[in-house]
């Protein structure tokens, strides 16, 4: 069995692999059935507040308030705006990870990489607007470092986090159903990391050949010393250091690559992980990048081979997608925050109302299996207590930060 | 390099929305009044994820209980549209003790059983939720027990070199898929070697498996049960390989032989001792850097045992012969990095010597096994596990 046979047999390749096409489409269904269910959902509250108010009758002003905004209608989010906000809440996952390891819990790029993947498929076939994004960050955090092994107990990742244990975990068990029970993601960095390694044994003469190339070791080495620095440039003549320093560099750029725009764009959606490794060494050293690749095939023919053809149209692809996507990432920039003020509040107007109290819903739905007594007064004021801190929270227009600043 | 690109082969997720959506205006809006207690379980608000589970629910039949530990409860079940194709159904208990949300073992067993297929590891079929959030686990039926009960019958199960060496040649298959898949099982013993109607044998339970580390990555050594784990676990190595498995796997071997556990300690320190007496004493000369790991201690020079000769394995294990036993010998090589790899186990003579293995069909086979599945399946859980936790609170795994 071939590394590629094996990849076919993952369910990120089953389950999880789009064409752009495809992909765009799913997200548009899910976009379009959300807002009909969004647009039911608030229909029913209202109507609900409505027979409350009439029910209740001395309580007139709250009659009104809810009788006007029964007229306005809803404004759903457009499949774009959703995207957008995916992607920035996959940003603050990063940020979250980060703002948790300085508190002393460190947290792997793997796990964090894991945990975006887990927000970005948990949104292919669900909407922001029924479940909001800063409800899902905390439990996909949580739950990739379960599955990453890298796991601490829901109480101190709570702490660290700065959320309530109940409300991390109330969205697991969605989340893991969303995930069709598919934990298991592939990730380029360890890809790249062993490339650095061969790389760096092919620069000290000592890189593996593959049969059929035609080339020794030492032509190998040899090649990479005058590698041109840049494309279009003539060859270079480079000290043995300066050739291993060069690898260092383009790993290290390569490496931060794959640890954001990798994770915010859709690449891991439409390449494979090696096709996204590559691509982001071609980012990082282009000329390094085509050499590494060319070395493994027969040198010496008049047509290059259609394979290498196939895999170099392939990889500029997806080296584009993340070259946009990294300008796409900069949540820095007053525009990109005038947006998102712009999308949250607008969520805020179109969150549906069934979904919001998630712990209830977890709740209830572990209730509806288990016989289980009357609730005493107590837990019945706790549960309306925090229902009502979290209508609270909903008010807040873009949510609580996962984050303490 | 992988080149792959496919098609979208998720399911369409308008084709049943319009049904849901009019079922939804149908419904009454009190049950969503903010007072009430919230309601996940009508399809009124069912995402398409909840359709999705409650048709792989709806697609089997469950049916008597096979077994029932403080874990899982085990049923037989069938698929309602062919009553012909049996499952077993494992249902995660939720366990009031552990507050962390879904169990490590159901998290790990069902991320690699759903990406690792292959004839000689058990199927996932399928997972789904039950409607109180409870894990339903849709495994392939195994009727026929498991390799222990072979085993431990002598009186009833009779066996010879053939069996063995069939029933070893899938279990190394099992092992090799794994790590070429770069998961180590990290369990591997007896009865969790289950037996397929038609003789096949399935390694199962991947509650304590893993990925491969990363460089560097610590991992726990508190795995493996305590009979079938190699010297560098015991000695609490923290950076370990797929070497751990193939010792599982030999002593699995030897205990076919023997048709009695080989090495029986009683607790950690006395299962170093068996490996002593068994296997020679772990030293620098025959394992460089032994001496490093947290919990060797040097031997008095008087209680070393030598690595025991040819004749002495021939002696105890001969009955599989010289090149039988030249495999085990590999596969219990004390230094973890002499130690044969599960290709390497795949490549060595001994399977192409004579006699050939027995054709599954034809391995001996024994009643009662639908129960023992049952019970194999069912087993407590292991929650924690100390990879890389910064919280020290590892639970003693076994006994």
């Amino acid at each position: 069995m071939s590394e590629d046979d094996l990849y076919r047999t993952s369910t990120q390749y089953k389950f999880w692999s789009f064409t752009p096409e495809s992909l765009a489409a799913l997200r548009v269904d899910t976009n379009v059935a959300a807002a009909e269910r969004v647009k039911a959902a608030i229909a029913r509250h209202r109507a609900a507040r409505r027979a409350e108010g009439h029910g209740a009758g001395s309580n007139g002003a709250d009659t009104s308030a809810s009788a006007s905004d029964t007229d306005t209608d809803v404004d759903c989010l457009t499949p774009e705006e959703e995207l957008r906000l995916v992607q920035y809440y996959s940003y603050s996952t990063l940020q979250s990870s980060a703002a948790i390891a300085s508190k002393g819990f460190n947290i792997p790029i793997r796990v964090q990489a894991t945990a975006v993947q887990y927000l970005k498929r948990f949104y292919l076939t669900n909407s922001p607007m029924t479940y909001h994004p800063k409800h899902i960050v905390p439990t996909a955090l949580y739950f990739a470092t379960k599955t990453e092994n890298h796991s601490i107990s829901v109480s101190a990742f709570a702490e660290l986090a700065g959320q309530s244990e109940e409300k991390i975990l109330a969205s697991e068990c969605l989340m893991f159903q969303v995930l069709r029970f598919n934990l298991d993601v592939r990730h380029p960095h360890r890809g790249l990391r062993g490339a650095y390694i061969e790389l760096l044994a092919l620069a000290a003469g000592e890189g593996a050949v593959v049969p059929g190339t035609g080339k020794t070791r030492q032509e190998l080495q040899e090649e990479l010393r005058r590698l041109p620095l840049k494309a279009h440039e003539p060859p270079a003549e480079q000290s043995d250091d300066a050739v291993q320093k060069r690898i260092g560099n383009a790993y290290a750029l390569a490496s931060n690559i794959l640890k954001d725009s990798a994770l915010l764009t859709d690449a891991y959606f439409h390449y494979t992980p090696s096709q996204v490794m590559f691509a982001s060494l071609y980012l990082a050293d282009s000329v390094l990048f085509s050499w590494y690749l060319d070395s493994k095939f027969p040198s010496g023919t008049a047509v290059p081979d259609p394979k290498f053809l196939k895999i170099t149209v392939t990889i500029k692809r997806c080296a584009e997608l993340l070259r946009d996507g990294a300008k796409a990432a900069d949540f820095q920039t007053d525009a990109s925050r005038q947006e998102l003020k712009r999308i949250g509040k607008k969520l805020h107007f179109c969150q549906n109302p069934e979904k919001k109290d998630l712990e209830g819903l977890n709740r209830a739905a572990k209730r509806d299996g288990q016989v289980e007594g009357a609730l005493d007064e107590r837990e019945r004021k706790r549960r309306k207590l925090e229902r009502e801190r979290n209508e609270q929270e909903g008010h807040e227009l873009f949510g609580g930060t996962l984050k303490k600043e | 390099m992988a080149m792959a690109l496919s098609p979208a082969q998720y399911i369409a997720a308008s084709a049943n929305d319009k049904a849901v959506v009019a079922k939804a205006k149908a419904l009454t809006i009190l049950s969503n009044n903010a007072n009430s207690k919230p309601s996940t379980t009508t399809t009124a608000t069912a995402d398409l994820s909840e359709q999705l589970n409650e048709e792989t629910r709806n697609r089997y039949e469950k049916g008597r209980k096979l077994g029932e530990g403080t874990y899982a409860v085990v049923f037989k079940g069938h698929l309602k549209s062919d009553p012909a194709s049996l499952v077993a159904i494992k249902k995660i208990k939720i366990n009031a003790n552990y507050k962390d949300g879904l169990a490590m073992d159901a998290i790990r067993e069902i991320k690699f059983l759903q990406e690792l297929s292959h004839p000689n590891i058990i199927a996932l079929h399928a997972v789904f939720t039950s409607k109180n959030l409870q894990l339903n686990l849709v495994l392939e039926f195994l009727p026929r027990g498991d390799l222990e009960m072979l085993i431990r019958d002598p009186k009833n199960v009779h066996y010879g070199l053939a069996d063995i060496k069939a029933w070893m040649v899938m279990l190394s298959r099992a092992v090799y898929f794994c790590h070429q898949n770069f998961v180590l099982h990290r369990d591997i013993k007896p009865n969790n070697l289950l037996i397929a109607e038609d003789g096949e044998v399935k390694l199962a339970d991947f509650g304590l498996a893993r990925s491969f580390a990363d460089p560097y990555e610590k991992m726990t050594f508190e795995v493996i049960t305590r009979w079938y784990r190699p010297p560098e676990l015991l000695y609490k190595a923290r950076h370990y390989s797929g070497a751990i498995d193939v010792w599982s796997v030999g002593t699995v071997f030897a205990e076919l032989i023997l048709r009695k556990p080989w090495m029986t300690g009683t607790t950690d320190i006395d299962q170093i001792d068996h490996i002593c007496q068994n296997c020679g004493t772990p030293l620098e000369e025959n394992w460089p850097g032994v001496s490093k790991l947290d919990n060797y201690v040097p031997p008095a020079p008087s209680a070393i045992h030598p690595i025991p000769n040819k004749a002495t394995w021939l002696g105890n294990f001969g009955t599989v012969g010289p090149q039988g036993v030249d495999l085990l010998r590999r596969m219990v090589t004390l230094d973890p990095s002499k130690r044969i790899t599960a290709r390497g186990v795949l490549e060595h003579e001994w399977w192409i010597s004579d006699p050939r293995p027995t054709k599954k069909e034809q391995l001996p086979k024994k009643g009662g096994g639908e129960e023992k599945m049952g019970e194999d399946l069912k087993r407590t859980g292991r929650d924690f596990e100390a990879d890389g936790r910064v919280d020290k609170v590892a639970r003693k795994l076994f006994p």
